[in-house]
């Protein structure tokens, strides 16, 4: 299904961490349209992730508005913080699979959001899932190691794992969280083609960070530049040269400190 | 009469000879009084202060009891009083052997049960022991209980009766407290108690009569000789089997007539449940017994009064007595 | 990666042809299989067990009157002499210290000739690790009966009962953390010539250190909680002056004890975590999961060190150039503190229990002596008394072990900081779990014999209430060590908390809770002893009896048969865990 208009609308938001000490973004506006592509580019820090994060509530602002497919992200909870994140399929850097579980179960458990109650082991989804799990296994090339142990995989395979999870969900919306900022050139290629394919075929709107500015031109339709949580650049890719997409990483700290990634979303788990 | 008659035959080989005397048991109580009986009793043992010396010896007197009341028994042993008071208190045991001292203690806590016979040794003998205090017989310094001034005493453990209760109350009359005037040491055990004395931890300790008198010298641990005996306490008295009085008085009398006249050696050897009348061979319990006397609750009166002298503070496990 | 897992190009169908229909079923590989038989066969032992010890929920319901009743008696608690009770609960705490110092001072030497990677010889790391196994397979409370019995009632025997019985996991815990370090320190020295021992002394000891303290503060935190329960047997403490209350069943201010114990255990376990944060708090990694075992009870409790912070703070300190001294950076001065506090408690605990150092070093001699005696000659002890006995052990353990974990599943989810519903739900559920671990397994023992009568099934009761504590915590650490990552990733598909605790949590916790649930095994089958005493089922009686008896071929036969059992469930946990890692 295809939303017209906006899918996400930020105002003014504010995020400060450790009580005000680490400002992570700092009144940011902006405005994502539906069947958009549009690619997220900073420096580590910069407020990438944590404006990702704030778009399915991993994050809460400290100040300003979120606005997802249309409704108001701070006010929902519970059933409707998890109809809001069934809709919204998120990709992380480290994969985030369970490394425990076999692939096809890890791409299951991206239909828990349209399941009831708790599911462990392959045999208690229903069997059409199952069926439907294996087929986007085939779809991101890894048929043949459905009941294989997804710690065992490579990198790129386990991403691939990590997409046909997120596709499993049936999102309106994907956010893509430097999905391949841990994979070698070549296989980075081969993981956002993959993603941006399956996207487009499945006419999926995406907002993904990337640090690598020649994949965000080739890809993008709209690039937005992150600078110490404001935004610094957004426009869309076409006619953007590398040097004006380079003013963007222009480093400002020299250090490139990068403060991790779990804690913040740990703080935020308790409200 | 029969289930009993039944529950005999299945036992195998001269046992059946028991069934003839069941028929006159349970005449005491009439058939018809049986319809309020359990379908199962539960006998429950605690080993007497005076460390158990067998193990596994109450069979003959479980069969003994299921043969004659045809009803079936459950048998457990605790090695402490705690949890058999209270499945006593509770009505889930509904007979109980204890020591002298936890049944004192089971029946201050609300345990509705009474003696239904006491342990006794030879058969009329009055049922009871002793505590002594003994020093090595080449010890010339120590001959009465005064002469313990400022010795080394060895006590069993506090919560022992005629390791420390009674010695206490007998060196309290004497105006003697061991606390101040002696240097005391606790040996954990009536034998260790006895042996520390011999080895010469202890100048003179405290144990029950028979570990002096006999035990440690069928076990080789002492020679006849080695330790005399320096002090005799009261006779206090001896373990009993203590029964549930929330029974059926027909069942109640069924069982105090099995204790009193069956549950002996004589009775046992002479109906087939042993083979001949030693209190070695044939055992009630997990002490070398003739069988039981009768004796009431006021039997214990002077564990009670023993302990109210003492005190709470002297005595702790002996406060609400 | 290779070029054929390309995704490009015309599509060919990666599923491989004999799962293309059918209702994909996982495969079978046979060590899967072996581990379906271990788990039909322990559910057979689940069903047989609960069979075996009489389990009834009605009796439990029919038993609530009694249970109350009982309760009633015990409540409110009452104090009386506290100055006494403190006195003595100090009394205790210095023979778990000394006892934690016999044990770490045996346990240093025997951890390195038992460590795959240290020992001098495989002839000396065998009997090495066999004696840890001993050491462990014998309740506390045995040993303390046997200490008691040849050396007489006192500190001594509780202190030796409490040092000998922590070898066991000291010894072990330390061999494990010497196994695990980095080989490179120990293999650069022996580059330079040095000798073995001191390749060791330079490249290992400043390794394990950390591990090493953290691992006997955690056993000083045991030992001051099993040491409440030797008093029982005379073994001295505050233990004695319980068993008196006990004995006249004045539950009131036995629990009054109790209550003081509890409020030790925790004033312990905080000084633990301090200490830990303090001075191990600048090394993140040598000893992660003890930290959390250790630390996760408390709030600030959590050593993270800031590295980065603390090399600055030393470089910054001023030190002399001439002599070349360490300068006393705040970590010197902690360690120092720690080093000399720890010495000086010592020889506090010393003149405090009157006990000489020579005493205890010349008791050795005596238990040598017990030890030979308890060596069977022949089979003689092995009546069916013992064979009952053993058989109705393990009964008790394997239901007691289920129930416990049925209870500890849920519960551990409550208490793990990670995943604890709100931050209220996680204080109070590990303060109920200190509780619960100070609780005498006797008390809550005599409570379910008084609801459901003698025999093993207040045994299985008692014993799956008793472990609750333990086996939560150990469960709920694990669940605090599993990554964050994937359970964002669960949770952004939308999963209620219940999915995600299923599909995020469990599979990464599930090795832990595995060993966890056959380490509860195995303590259960020991800590069954204590059921004796109160005659809820099990080989307890006839140890006890045995012990009290002098009948030193029976303990020592029983204890072989309790070894035995101890020991297969530990190879067989060994190889389970190591299939499902």
């Amino acid at each position: 299904m295809q939303l017209s208009g906006d899918v996400v609308r930020l105002r003014g938001v504010r995020k400060e961490f450790d009580q005000g000490r680490v400002v992570a973004l700092d009144s940011v506006d902006l405005d994502i349209h539906a069947g958009e592509l549009t690619v997220l580019i900073g420096l580590s820090g910069s407020g990438k992730s944590t404006l990702l994060r704030h778009l399915n509530k991993l994050h809460v602002p400290t100040t300003g508005t979120v606005e997802v497919l249309g409704q108001p992200v701070a006010d929902l909870s519970g059933a409707n913080l998890r109809a809001l994140r069934r809709d919204v399929g998120f990709i992380f850097q480290q994969f985030n699979i369970v490394g425990r579980l076999s692939c096809l179960e890890n791409v299951l458990s991206g239909a828990l959001g349209r399941l009831r109650g708790p599911r462990y082991g392959v045999l208690s989804y229903p069997k059409s899932m199952r069926r439907e799990a294996l087929e986007l296994l085939d779809r991101v090339g890894l048929g043949d190691r459905a009941f294989q142990r997804s710690d065992t995989l490579s990198g790129g395979q386990q991403q691939r794992v990590a997409i046909a999870r997120t596709v499993m969900q049936k999102p309106k919306l994907v956010l893509a969280d430097e999905p391949v900022a841990s994979l070698d050139p070549e296989i980075s290629g081969q993981v956002m083609d993959l993603l941006f394919r399956i996207c487009t075929e499945e006419n999926l709107s995406v907002i993904c960070s990337l640090h690598q500015v020649d994949l965000a031109l080739g890809w993008a339709k709209r690039l937005v530049g992150l600078r110490d949580g404001q935004v610094v650049l957004d426009k869309p890719a076409e006619g953007l040269s590398t040097e004006d997409v380079m003013a963007v990483y222009k480093r400002l700290d020299p250090t490139g400190t990068k403060q991790n990634e779990y804690e913040p979303a740990m703080a935020a788990r308790g409200s | 009469m029969e289930a009993p008659a039944t529950a005999a035959a299945n036992n195998c080989g001269p046992a059946t000879t028991a069934a003839g005397g069941s028929g006159a048991a349970t005449t005491a109580a009439p058939n018809n009084d049986r319809a309020d009986w359990p379908t199962k009793l539960v006998l429950a043992a605690v080993p007497a202060e005076q460390d158990a010396q067998l193990q596994e010896s109450y069979s003959v007197t479980v069969q003994i009891l299921s043969d004659e009341l045809g009803i079936e028994f459950d048998f457990f042993q605790a090695a402490d009083y705690a949890g058999v008071i209270e499945a006593l208190i509770a009505g889930r045991v509904d007979l109980a052997q204890f020591g002298p001292f936890s049944y004192v203690i089971a029946t201050a806590n609300g345990a509705q049960a009474k003696p239904v016979g006491v342990m006794t040794s030879e058969k009329g003998a009055e049922p009871g022991y002793q505590s002594y205090l003994v020093a090595r017989t080449d010890n010339s310094e120590i001959n009465t209980l005064n002469d313990i001034l400022g010795k080394r005493v060895c006590f069993v453990d506090p919560g022992s009766t005629s390791g420390y209760l009674l010695p206490l109350a007998g060196l309290l009359d004497q105006g003697i407290d061991p606390e101040k005037d002696t240097n005391s040491i606790f040996a954990g055990g009536h034998d260790a108690s006895v042996l520390s004395v011999v080895n010469g931890d202890c100048d003179a300790g405290f144990a029950f009569d028979s570990m002096v008198t006999s035990l440690l010298i069928d076990r080789g641990e002492i020679e006849e000789g080695d330790v005399k005996i320096v002090w005799e306490s009261p006779i206090i008295a001896g373990s009993p089997m203590s029964m549930r009085t929330t029974l059926p008085q027909s069942l109640q009398d069924a069982i105090e007539e099995i204790f009193l006249n069956k549950i002996n050696v004589d009775w046992a050897a002479a109906n087939g449940y042993c083979d001949s009348p030693d209190p070695i061979a044939c055992s009630f319990s997990d002490e070398a017994i003739w069988g039981y006397t009768a004796k009431g609750d006021d039997f214990y009166d002077g564990i009670r009064l023993l302990c109210r002298e003492l005190g709470a503070e002297r005595a702790p496990s002996c406060e609400g007595i | 990666m290779t070029l054929t897992e390309k995704p490009q190009g015309p599509r060919t169908s990666t599923i491989p042809p004999e799962m293309r229909s059918g209702s994909l079923r996982p495969p079978l590989p046979w060590r899967r299989k072996v581990l379906l038989v271990i788990a039909a066969v322990y559910a057979v032992a689940v069903v047989w067990a609960i069979g075996r010890t009489g389990l009834s929920i009605t009796a439990l319901f029919e038993g609530y009157g009694d249970f109350r009743r009982l309760l009633d008696r015990m409540l409110p608690i009452e104090f009386r002499n506290l100055s006494q009770i403190i006195r003595l609960a100090f009394e205790t705490f210095f023979m778990a210290f000394i006892g934690t110092a016999v044990a770490v001072v045996i346990s240093v030497p025997l951890a390195f000739f038992a460590a795959r990677n240290t020992t001098p010889s495989v002839f000396l790391s065998g009997p090495a690790r066999g004696f840890i196994v001993a050491m462990r397979a014998i309740p506390d409370l045995i040993f303390a009966l046997i200490f008691v019995r040849a050396i007489g009632i006192g500190v001594l025997a509780g202190i030796l009962a409490i040092g000998l019985s922590a070898i066991g996991m000291v010894a072990k815990l330390y061999a494990d953390a010497i196994e695990q370090i980095d080989e490179g320190p120990r293999e650069a020295i022996l580059a330079t010539g040095a000798s073995q021992v001191r390749a060791i002394l330079t490249g290992v000891i400043p390794q394990v250190l950390p591990s090493f303290i953290g691992i006997a503060l955690f056993r000083l935190d045991i030992n001051f909680r099993t040491s409440t329960i030797l008093g029982y047997v005379g073994a001295g403490g505050i233990g004695t002056l319980l068993q008196l209350y006990l004995s006249g069943l004045q539950y009131r201010k036995a629990l009054g004890v109790v209550a003081v114990i509890v409020v030790l255990v925790l004033a312990v376990e905080f000084i633990s975590a301090a200490i830990r944060k303090g001075i191990l708090g600048a090394d993140p990694h040598s000893h992660k999961r003890l930290s959390h075992r250790i630390a996760g009870l408390f709030p600030g409790g959590k050593g993270r060190g800031n590295v980065a912070a603390q090399a600055e703070a030393a470089s910054r300190a001023s030190f002399n150039r001439e002599t070349l001294r360490p300068p006393w950076t705040r970590d010197r001065r902690r360690m120092a503190i720690f080093g000399w506090g720890s010495l000086a408690v010592l020889v506090y605990a010393f003149w405090s229990t009157r006990l000489s150092p020579v005493r205890l070093f010349t008791s050795f001699g005596e238990i040598f002596v017990v030890a030979t005696r308890l060596v069977p000659r022949d089979l003689s002890w092995l009546s069916s008394v013992v064979v009952r006995g053993m058989v109705e052990t393990f009964a008790i353990a394997i239901a007691a072990t289920t129930i416990g974990l049925l209870i500890s599943f849920p519960l551990a989810f409550l208490c793990a900081r990670n995943v604890a519903p709100a931050r209220w739900v996680y204080y109070f559920g590990r303060s109920l779990l200190v509780m619960n671990r100070a609780l005498p397994d006797l008390i809550i023992a005599v409570l379910f014999v008084s609801a459901v009568g003698l025999g093993p099934f207040p045994g299985v009761m008692a014993l799956s209430i008793g472990t609750v504590g333990f086996a939560t915590k150990l469960l709920a650490d694990s669940i605090e060590e599993v990554s964050q990552g994937p359970r964002d990733a669960v949770t952004a598909a939308g999963t209620t908390r219940l999915q995600e605790a299923f599909t995020g949590v469990s599979p990464q916790a599930m090795p832990a809770f595995v060993s966890t649930a056959l380490y509860i095994v195995d303590i259960n089958i020991r800590s069954s002893t204590i059921l004796g005493i109160v005659g809820a089922g099990g080989i307890g009686f006839s140890l006890i009896q045995a012990t009290r008896t002098l009948n030193w071929e029976l303990v020592g036969g029983i204890l072989i048969l309790v070894f035995a059992m101890v020991y297969s469930i530990e190879r067989l946990s060994g190889w389970v865990r190591k299939q499902l890692l």
